[in-house]
């Protein structure tokens, strides 16, 4: 019978089913204390069937609208009642968290179980759809995109999800999770500003000189090839080899593990993708164009500073966004050379068998990922060339 | 003004241009036309120095181009292609100040010049000046690639298929508009196309080559009428005489012609057309209607309240259209007379098959 439903919106029903299947898994897990595996309770054992009857409303409303209205309306709708589900499933999970760690022993948590993360993945997924169906209404689709986000940052502010573990995590490593944060926006920062300096004029280079072309680009995908771990590893041995022979390079933190090799290996990795986009932003113009500048008198510089990098411009700085995303979650594994960064936490929650520490680093990159991508997307649609992409 | 002497380009095992020496006089529209893979492109980018030859000399006003630097050369030289090559990312008027910027003029000279331009082309300012490339239909494109070649007044302009990326409608105003430009302007023109018909409208001369070789050089006239070899024979094709209409305009052969206005009574059509079948029926301002078969209208009656036949757009041409588009117009129609408008669409009076006849009689060469 779905499948005859003209008005059907497939992703938003499918985030409707993982939504409404995630109340079947267990909501949250509360623990003796933190390493131990502790009792799972369902949405209704920790909120009771009111709330519970609440949110399985909120999602029979989204199955409803995805199946039977279309437009601009409906999107609304579908965004509003899954950012509501968003909010709900939060202030639930904080609430009940702590009226279930109320009277334990202090050691006691309350984790989110799979039934909470499934029913945000549920809950974005109709977002998502709403979003497509929304087009250029920019201001709904903030609203529809970013309102359960916001209430989340809210009630981290106010204290509301305080009694979940991975809150306690946080807690126990304040300090320590803002010095992490620093460090990893740093290792990004600045693995992708050097990765830049030498990714694009070797991307350059390879638009100039055929001889170029090849080895350079053998090379970075080669590099690309190789797993992170394995190239944190290969760095050891030789900067290791380096701080031995030349002492003084220790002084500037050249050693075998810490921030230098993975700065090196994160550059490593970020070349591809610039140098990439720069070679094909720079190659796919029209020849007419070049023809034209070069035949109107513009010299090679000239040519190149007016018209192949204002061109190109959105297609390198397309691959400074890939490079960008890509390092977020490779600096997550120099940590384990000791380079720190929100992966410390990853590995130290799998040391300790604490996956809500686990989380504490996970969450974070994801979210910085996001973040990352959204602020590089507005960069280059603020400043693309005109005149582009107004075809008639 | 310009002149090839000897000029050869290879690549590898491949001769491009043979041996190639060509004159083009001051004010004078050359064309170098041929099947693709000639070597006329090749030609044109060897007076800009695009191209540099494997042998022989240019010399533009006297002048061995290769004393010049490559870039101060293009400068003043205008250069138009085929896919017209606006920069995308500039406005029109920007597009157009590139080499008056590239010189170094004054802001207020380039902004005056880039006016004057889009005028000459049949754009306003204020209404293209700040649009985008990729916001002009073709036409208006290829109109701004010209304004552009022409900016910083050059005394030479290359054109590499200038008109080649539009309808044939459009070709046929643009094509009108460059004898127009040129007239005023008078450039030395090196233009090259591969359509014939082009080359015989717009040409003083016409360069016919083949694999490199340059076969003919004379004017439209000649080439039409004496070719030089078997190629240039066939090339030219067996409908020479309908070619050579091409190079002649109506207006010359143009008469004034029985009319009448739309507001006229029977009475009225009986006195202007004393002899005739038929008249041409003209609105108060003067514009075509069509045309009224004198028979047709009762006494008493107005002109208004007969059959009048024809859609204008159909059945007139233009006073600059060419004898070849008439007599196209007239067989089509199976009319033995054709009325002829301004571009306002005003009547101007009419062409008669038998004038056609007579001056594809007496070619002018």
């Amino acid at each position: 019978m779905v499948r005859n439903l003209v008005n059907r919106d497939s992703v938003a029903v499918a985030g409707v089913v993982i939504g409404v299947t995630s109340l079947l898994c267990g909501w949250l897990t509360l623990k003796p204390n933190r390493l131990v595996p502790g009792t799972s309770l369902h949405l209704w054992e920790s909120a009771g069937w009111n709330a519970a009857a609440i949110i399985i409303m909120l999602w029979l409303i989204c199955l409803a609208l995805s199946l039977v209205v279309k437009g601009k309306r409906r999107a609304i709708s579908l965004g509003v009642a899954a950012n509501l589900i968003v909010i709900a499933a939060l202030g639930l999970a904080g609430t009940d968290a702590g009226k279930l760690i109320e009277g334990q022993a202090s050691f006691a948590r309350v984790s989110l179980g799979a039934g909470f993360w499934l029913t945000l993945a549920g809950a974005y997924f109709v977002v998502y759809a709403a979003r497509q169906e929304l087009g250029a209404s920019h201001i709904w689709r903030n609203v529809v995109s970013w309102s359960g986000v916001a209430v989340a940052i809210a009630f981290l502010a106010t204290g509301q999800l305080d009694n979940l573990s991975i809150l306690q995590e946080f807690a126990g490593y304040e300090a320590r999770f803002f010095q992490e944060l620093k460090q990893h926006l740093l290792l990004v920062s600045t693995s992708v500003a050097v990765g830049g300096l030498i990714g694009i004029p070797l991307g350059i280079w390879a638009t100039r000189s055929k001889r170029a072309e090849r080895p350079i680009f053998f090379v970075t995908n080669i590099t690309q090839t190789i797993p992170s771990l394995a190239l944190f590893g290969l760095l050891i041995a030789p900067l290791s080899a380096l701080s031995f022979a030349f002492p003084a390079l220790r002084e500037f933190g050249v050693r075998g593990i810490g921030t230098a090799p993975a700065l090196i290996a994160l550059i490593i990795y970020s070349l591809l993708p610039m140098a990439r986009n720069t070679f094909v932003g720079l190659t796919q113009l029209d020849p007419a164009l070049i023809d034209a500048g070069r035949g109107m008198g513009m010299s090679r510089f000239q040519l190149f500073r007016r018209i192949e990098v204002r061109l190109a411009a959105p297609l390198i700085m397309e691959g400074v966004r890939t490079a960008s995303v890509q390092a977020v979650g490779l600096a997550t594994v120099a940590a384990l050379i000791g380079a720190g960064g929100l992966g410390w936490f990853v590995f130290q929650g799998i040391g300790q068998a604490a996956p809500d520490l686990i989380l504490l680093g996970a969450i974070p990159v994801i979210i910085l990922a996001l973040v990352v991508d959204a602020v590089m997307r507005t960069i280059i649609r603020l400043t693309a060339p005109k005149g582009l992409g107004e075809k008639q | 003004m310009i002149r090839l002497e000897q000029v050869s380009k290879r690549y590898g095992d491949t001769i491009a241009v043979n041996g190639l020496s060509l004159e083009v006089g001051q004010g004078e529209v050359c064309v170098l036309v041929g099947p693709s893979g000639c070597g006329k492109t090749t030609t044109l980018r060897l007076i800009n120095r695009l191209v540099e030859p494997t042998a022989g000399k240019i010399f533009i006003n006297g002048q061995d181009i290769t004393r010049v630097k490559p870039e101060a050369l293009r400068r003043t030289i205008g250069y138009a292609i085929q896919n017209v090559g606006l920069f995308p990312h500039m406005t029109v008027a920007a597009n157009i100040s590139v080499v008056p910027e590239l010189l170094h003029w004054k802001k207020e000279r380039i902004t005056s010049r880039v006016e004057e331009l889009l005028r000459l082309v049949g754009l306003d300012l204020s209404g293209y000046g700040g649009k985008y490339p990729s916001q002009l239909s073709g036409g208006e494109a290829q109109r701004v690639g010209v304004a552009r070649a022409l900016a910083a007044d050059p005394p030479i302009l290359l054109m590499d298929e200038p008109f080649g990326a539009v309808d044939p409608m459009t070709r046929d105003k643009l094509q009108a508009q460059f004898l127009r430009i040129q007239q005023h302007l008078k450039k030395s023109v090196l233009l090259v196309t591969h359509d014939l018909d082009e080359a015989i409208r717009l040409a003083d001369r016409i360069a016919i080559m083949q694999s490199g070789k340059l076969l003919q050089y004379d004017t439209p006239e000649v080439i039409l009428s004496r070719p030089a070899n078997r190629f240039v024979h066939d090339f030219v094709g067996t409908d020479r005489a309908l070619k050579r209409l091409s190079r002649i305009r109506i207006d010359h052969l143009v008469k004034p012609s029985p009319l009448v206005s739309i507001n006229a009574s029977a009475a009225e059509v009986i006195s202007v057309c004393k002899g005739c079948r038929w008249v041409w029926v003209v609105d108060d301002g003067g514009r075509l209607v069509g045309w009224l078969d004198r028979e047709a209208i009762n006494e008493g009656a107005l002109v208004k309240e007969a059959v009048i036949y024809g859609n204008p757009d159909d059945i007139a041409v233009t006073s600059g259209a060419t004898l070849r588009e008439a007599l196209s117009r007239m067989l089509g129609q199976g009319f033995k007379n054709m009325p002829v408008v301004d571009e306002n669409r005003r009547l101007v009076g009419e062409v008669t098959l038998s004038d056609i006849e007579s001056a594809t009689a007496e070619p002018e060469a």
